[in-house]
């Protein structure tokens, strides 16, 4: 196929029949000498709360989808700050209940009382020494 | 436009009226311009409602600029489709998720807008050729579809798009090329 047959068949193909169901003139007119009225563009502006909304969501995605090669890089970056971040608190968190094990293990070791401690035998209470005559002799 | 290039002389009269506020005479060069403008902003955004609405607005952006317009600076054609053209730039800025056109869009809008007088072409490599442009850059689409659906020339594409005649030329080459690459039927 030559390149004018080839243009031929691109001229044909982008070629409409679509007649434009236009307004008239004159509406056209009335609209202008009447903004309140405006476009079918400006009609669309004229909304419900409910499309109002709709319309919202439907831009977010819009700039969404638009600005996805700066955004997406943004989000995974914030994403990865919001994990680091937390995974530093939980590590405080952590620190502080080690400590804390650590210091009941200790308390527990000195709660043991081990009988055999010379350290902890008992010599004696108030228990008259027998030998002692001098308490016997006020006994008498 | 070759026909619109033909009464030249009638519509630039019609103009300096349009310009010192003739409603009828612009109403004229309105139904003029209305056809050619429609079919290039229709064959872009390829949905009639929107085409219709877009074209409307461009009409009013028309209105408004006209009687600032200096014609010895800019030809009708290239003033009438560089307002068109920006009025379809703002159109896509504001809905860009609308300027990916999907397969099965571009299928009902080759089975509905067919050239009727032309019987020689099929649905089916319409579609074809249509995909293929679809898949050019947003420049080689703006450039194809003024130089075949309003058979423009290279000057009057370079006035409306504001690059140089040179640069649309090698532009149209390439799409060309790439079209001839893509269409696959």
């Amino acid at each position: 196929m030559t390149n004018q047959e080839f243009e031929n068949i691109i001229k044909k193909s982008l070629k409409t029949n679509a007649s434009p169901d236009r307004g008239s003139f004159s509406h056209l007119l009335s609209i202008l000498n009447n903004p309140v009225t405006e476009t079918k563009q400006v009609r669309y502006s004229i909304q419900t709360p409910t499309s109002n909304i709709i319309s919202r969501i439907t831009s977010f995605i819009s700039i969404w989808r638009s600005n996805r090669i700066i955004l997406v890089p943004s989000f995974i970056l914030l994403l990865f700050i919001g994990i680091f971040s937390l995974s530093m608190h939980t590590t405080t968190y952590g620190s502080s209940i080690e400590q804390l094990a650590q210091k009941d293990e200790s308390i527990k070791e000195l709660a043991i009382v081990d009988d055999d401690d010379p350290a902890l035998s008992i010599t004696g209470f108030d228990e008259p020494d027998i030998n002692d005559l001098s308490i016997l002799q006020n006994d008498l | 436009m070759k026909e619109v290039d033909e009464n030249q002389e009638h519509l630039k009269s019609l103009i300096l009226l349009a310009k010192a506020g003739d409603d009828k005479a612009f109403e004229e060069v309105y139904n003029t311009y209305y056809t050619p403008l429609y079919r290039y902003i229709f064959t872009r955004v390829k949905n009639r409602q929107e085409a219709e609405d877009i074209t409307a607005t461009a009409f009013m952006k028309i209105w408004k600029s006209i009687s600032s317009w200096d014609m010895n600076h800019t030809s009708p054609i290239s003033f009438f489709f560089t307002v068109a053209r920006n009025t379809l730039i703002d159109y896509f800025r504001k809905n860009a998720h609308k300027e990916i056109v999907s397969d099965e869009v571009i299928m009902q809008y080759a089975e509905e807008n067919g050239d009727s007088d032309n019987e020689s072409i099929s649905v089916e490599l319409r579609g074809a050729i249509l995909q293929a442009v679809s898949q050019l850059s947003e420049d080689q689409q703006e450039i194809i579809t003024l130089f075949y659906t309003n058979d423009l020339t290279y000057k009057e594409i370079a006035e409306i798009t504001g690059k140089k005649e040179d640069a649309i030329r090698q532009t149209h080459s390439r799409a060309i090329k790439r079209l001839r690459d893509l269409y696959k039927y």
